[in-house]
């Protein structure tokens, strides 16, 4: 028999156990009886024979394999009465744990898919990305297509290499357009990861000699998302920019590339297709550097001889290629990358003392719960049970605490995470970040359950399972000074626990605000309104923009109409050209530029320094650069009026000089950016003489009445616009917000617990006191000695910790000292709020003692 | 705290193999194990029935021994347990190694005092 099935027919085995011992009885007083006892006497005989019937049995259980689970179940029971008799604490505790655990949880899956999970290919340790090394002008300049093919020839001997490009494209769904991601990838991508379909196939080498429809094979989320996973999308035929294509199958639900960012691919598609899926960068030029290069070392070949290779191969290339390849240098860096997850494990271990404060009370509460079961623990032990008995007891307690609570906080991860989506910037595309309560969260999720009993269980039993039996059962209590000192040193760990993340938020805020004062190039404040517009067609007529545009400046409330190609700091546009000065250098540079339509720089608050913005009449002749790229290029802002720059081959003659702004990241050092003029922009900035958002409604108003042929994909404020670039700020500083006041009011509730146990222990001192003539504050002045310097060395522990420590998070600060007077500030705040709640209903309890009622109960 | 150390005068271990023994000679049931050893070993050897039982349940949970519950001579339902094919090997085994040990205690307790043979 198992033992689960020992268990199982537990009933049974109890009945049949009974019955032979009841055989054995009966036939050994009929055998006394035979021999001519007297009934009595003869069952009286067989029962000292045997022994006391409870013991043989606990003899023969004993001898089940499943005793363990049997005992464990009895545990478990036992202590679902104790937390029946104390629903009160037993609730605190639990929600103090899931409170804890969920936030945790839901933390987790973020990071996790952020920066723990490895990239889901076959033998991650062997791929190295190919990077640009910087040159000596500090730039680094991307391998292009033909860089790939050589690298792939030559360097065969120490690697696959594998090459991928993204682009972002119209999906047609339904006969409405959306924008994906299509990631254009080399012939041999799927099989050097080795990744198999969760549907139909990958791409694979032949797919590269297509004829007519270029195959695709989609993302999970993409097929879920706008294809309702339909089970026949494979052979299917998808409109991705205009263009038929041909579904050869799904990519596996956790499939994460190589060189994966925060936006997932939605689909991926042969280099050859890229012509017909709008691309007008040229893979042919060598000069075009758009290309990221991974590569799977072959067995043998080490990291050192491989880039040796590597760098043998460039060296050839600039040589050979001095036009567009003279400057270019390479280095490998790790796919699994070790830094990442250490990013991950520090953000964990922030939120993780959360946890550990939530810990920290259940602890506190147990502890007590222990005292007051003192007696009953000596008494098991005098009883006979053995010390790992008990240990094992108040564990199971601990146990089947943690594990409520973290059933309470997975429901609590699984709201959040639903919640998430929600407090996301709004950006043109859909971003699915794949989070979801699987089974790497949940193993977490049981991690922290593990820890949480470990801490809650071990410590109070630690303490209260070797009392000094005789002195326990005569009555006599320990007394309070020794009982309260553990408890205590468990709140000023919590309360330093506590501000130690209060400091850090607030490192994290003075951060947030400081970045909130860089200039990004724009007015932040204006009244402004960007439609992102899809078009239906491939090609929109001539005079569409300019209809489009007019109708819209018509509306009342309008002030000005403008568009762009796509806007600084949103995430997309600023792609780098090659750049060169006719007649002084020939050798070209990358510089990024946007395309942008007249009155572009009005509309945004954009300061013209010289010169004058792009106007209805300009055509491809003209240029606008920033101040950075004119003092780079001819020494002052002044002198670039008139100049002229190669861009791509054409002569344009600078028209403008604007200020420099942010176009990447709002932390960028000022970078050199110019602007072509364009009459037709995917995006359109709406300057509104009041709130943008009440206009908001009129506008797609007229879009659906008056301008056929186009989708918006989004439309939203400048507000809106901005949140996109201050996102990571605010999402770092709010979650820590979140977290760190979720900690120091656990930290507070087990304050509570310790100083309202201290006035109960102390009533009758108090009493006394009082009846001697104390006044109330003198009562007070007691209680509060207590709790106040719990929390003094608290928080002085907690903003020293939080001080040496600033430097791990340093890279989310920004112009803040560690010892920055607003975080300090901050923190204080909070923890004097918290202690006040804390102490002051116990306070109050304590002064409103009657001496006589103490006096009487004695 | 849950077993008590079996109180009978049987080396440690022995009491098993002479349950066993018994088991081997046919299917009997407890009480009958109980009588058996006493009258074989001529009331020398006295289980303690209180770690009797706990025995059978080893040796059953072991898997050297089966039970089923047959009717006796006298048309009571009882547990009967014989020996499984573990259980006959097991015996075999223990039953050899506890001849050497007897034997070899037997030579040196014959070890003639203040010198060798």
């Amino acid at each position: 028999m198992s033992w689960w099935s020992r268990l199982w027919h537990r009933g049974a085995l109890e009945e049949q156990l009974e019955k032979e011992l009841r055989f054995h009885l009966e036939q050994h007083t009929a055998d006394l009886m035979a021999r001519g006892v007297s009934p009595g006497e003869a069952r009286r005989q067989t029962r000292m024979a045997l022994g006391g019937p409870e013991q043989v049995k606990e003899g023969c259980r004993d001898t089940r394999g499943a005793r363990w689970l049997i005992d464990l179940w009895q545990d478990a029971r036992y202590a679902l009465r104790m937390f029946a008799r104390n629903p009160g604490t037993t609730a605190v505790a639990v929600l103090s744990l899931a409170l804890a655990i969920g936030p945790n949880a839901t933390l987790f899956s973020v990071v996790d898919r952020m920066f723990l999970r490895p990239v889901t290919v076959q033998g991650s340790s062997e791929i190295f990305f190919l990077y640009p090394k910087a040159n000596r002008a500090g730039k680094s300049e991307s391998p292009s297509y033909p860089d790939f093919l050589d690298y792939q020839a030559r360097g065969r001997g120490v690697a696959d290499f594998i090459a991928s490009t993204g682009r972002g494209v119209l999906v047609n769904v339904n006969g409405a357009n959306q924008l994906v991601f299509v990631d254009l990838v080399s012939d041999n991508y799927f099989q050097v990861l080795g990744v198999r379909a969760a549907v139909g196939r990958m791409l694979v080498e032949s797919d590269a000699r297509f004829e007519g429809a270029p195959p695709v094979v989609l993302s999970y989320s993409l097929w879920q998302r706008m294809f309702g996973g339909a089970a026949d999308i494979v052979g299917k035929t998808v409109m991705l920019q205009f263009q038929p294509c041909y579904v050869l199958g799904v990519a596996p639900r956790d499939f994460l590339e190589p060189s994966h960012g925060l936006t997932p691919n939605d689909a991926w598609a042969p280099m050859n297709a890229a012509t017909l899926l709008g691309g007008r960068e040229g893979l042919t030029q060598r000069g075009k550097g758009i290309v990221d290069i991974t590569l799977r070392l072959r067995p043998g070949v080490s990291r050192q001889r491989a880039e040796a290779t590597l760098s043998a191969i460039a060296a050839q290339l600039n040589r050979e290629y001095p036009a567009t390849n003279r400057t270019k240098a390479v280095s490998l860096s790790p796919a699994a990358d070790r830094g990442k997850a250490m990013v991950g494990a520090i953000i964990l271990s922030l939120v993780s003392l959360v946890l550990l404060i939530a810990c920290a009370n259940v602890a506190g509460i147990r502890l007590a719960q222990g005292e007051a079961r003192r007696r009953e623990f000596a008494m098991r032990l005098a009883l006979g049970a053995g010390r790992g008995r008990l240990l094992r007891q108040l564990l199971a307690e601990s146990l089947l605490l943690a594990l409520v609570a973290a059933g309470l906080g997975l429901l609590l991860a699984r709201g959040l995470i639903q919640a998430i989506p929600a407090a996301l910037p709004s950006l043109p595309v859909t971003l699915d970040l794949g989070l979801r309560v699987d089974a790497r969260m949940l193993a977490y999720i049981l991690a922290l359950v593990m820890v949480t009993t470990l801490v809650t269980g071990l410590l109070p039993a630690l303490r209260v399972s070797r009392p000094d039996l005789t002195a326990v059962l005569k009555g006599e209590t320990p007394s309070a000074r020794s009982r309260s000192w553990f408890r205590g040193t468990l709140v000023v760990a919590q309360i330093a626990c506590g501000q130690f993340l209060l400091v850090v938020t607030g490192l994290l805020v003075g951060s947030y605000l400081q970045v909130q004062h860089i200039r990004p190039g724009f007015d932040m404040s204006r009244h402004l309104l960007f439609a992102t517009l899809l078009p239906a067609a491939e090609r929109p007529e001539a005079t569409f923009y300019q209809d489009m545009l007019g109708r819209l400046s018509a509306l009342p409330g309008v002030r000005r109409v403008a568009s762009a190609g796509s806007l600084p700091l949103s995430g997309s546009g600023g792609g780098a050209q090659q750049v060169s000065i006719p007649g002084v250098t020939e050798e070209p540079v990358s510089i990024g530029a946007y395309w942008v339509g007249p009155e572009y720089f009005t509309a945004m608050g954009t300061a013209i320094l010289r010169g004058r913005e792009f106007t209805a009449l300009d055509s491809a002749g003209v240029v606008i650069v920033n101040e950075q790229m004119a003092r780079g290029f001819w020494g002052d802002a002044g002198r670039a009026i008139g100049q002229f720059i190669r861009v791509d081959g054409k002569d344009r003659q600078v028209v403008g000089v604007v200020e420099t702004g942010k176009y990447q990241t709002l932390l960028e050092p000022p970078t050199p950016i110019f602007f072509l003029p364009t009459h037709g922009g995917g995006t359109v900035l709406i300057e509104t003489a009041g709130d943008p958002a009440a206009m908001a409604d009129s506008v797609r108003k007229t879009f659906r009445e008056s301008v056929p042929g186009v989708t918006i994909n989004s439309l939203v404020t400048m507000r809106q616009q901005m949140g996109v670039a201050f996102f990571l700020w605010r999402a770092a500083a709010g979650l820590l917000g979140i977290f760190a006041f979720l900690g120091i009011f656990l930290a507070g509730v087990g304050l509570y617990g310790v100083v309202s146990y201290g006035v109960t222990c102390r009533s009758h001192e108090i009493g006394v006191r009082m009846a001697m003539g104390a006044r109330p504050a003198d009562v007070l002045k007691v209680v509060l000695r207590q709790g106040l310097s719990m929390v003094l060395i608290g928080a002085a522990v907690g903003t020293a910790v939080a001080v040496a420590a600033a430097r791990v998070v340093s890279a989310f600060l920004y112009r803040v000292s560690p010892a920055e007077p607003l975080a300090l500030a901050e923190a204080a705040l909070a923890v004097a709020a918290v202690t006040f709640l804390a102490i002051q209903m116990p306070a109050r309890r304590a002064i409103r003692t009657d001496p006589m009622t103490v006096l009487r109960s004695e | 705290m849950y077993s008590l150390p079996p109180k009978s005068d049987l080396p440690q271990g022995t009491l098993d193999l002479l349950i066993l023994k018994i088991v081997a000679l046919g299917p009997v049931h407890g009480y009958a194990v109980a009588q058996r050893l006493q009258q074989v070993s001529r009331d020398v050897v006295q289980v303690p029935q209180g770690s009797l039982y706990p025995a059978l349940h080893r040796l059953e949970n072991r898997g050297l021994m089966a039970a089923d519950w047959k009717e006796t001579e006298t048309g009571r339902e009882a547990k009967f347990y014989r020996l499984t094919r573990k259980g006959r090997a097991q015996l075999e085994s223990e039953s050899a190694s506890w001849q050497r040990l007897t034997e070899a205690v037997g030579l040196i307790l014959r070890l003639s005092e203040g010198g060798g043979e």
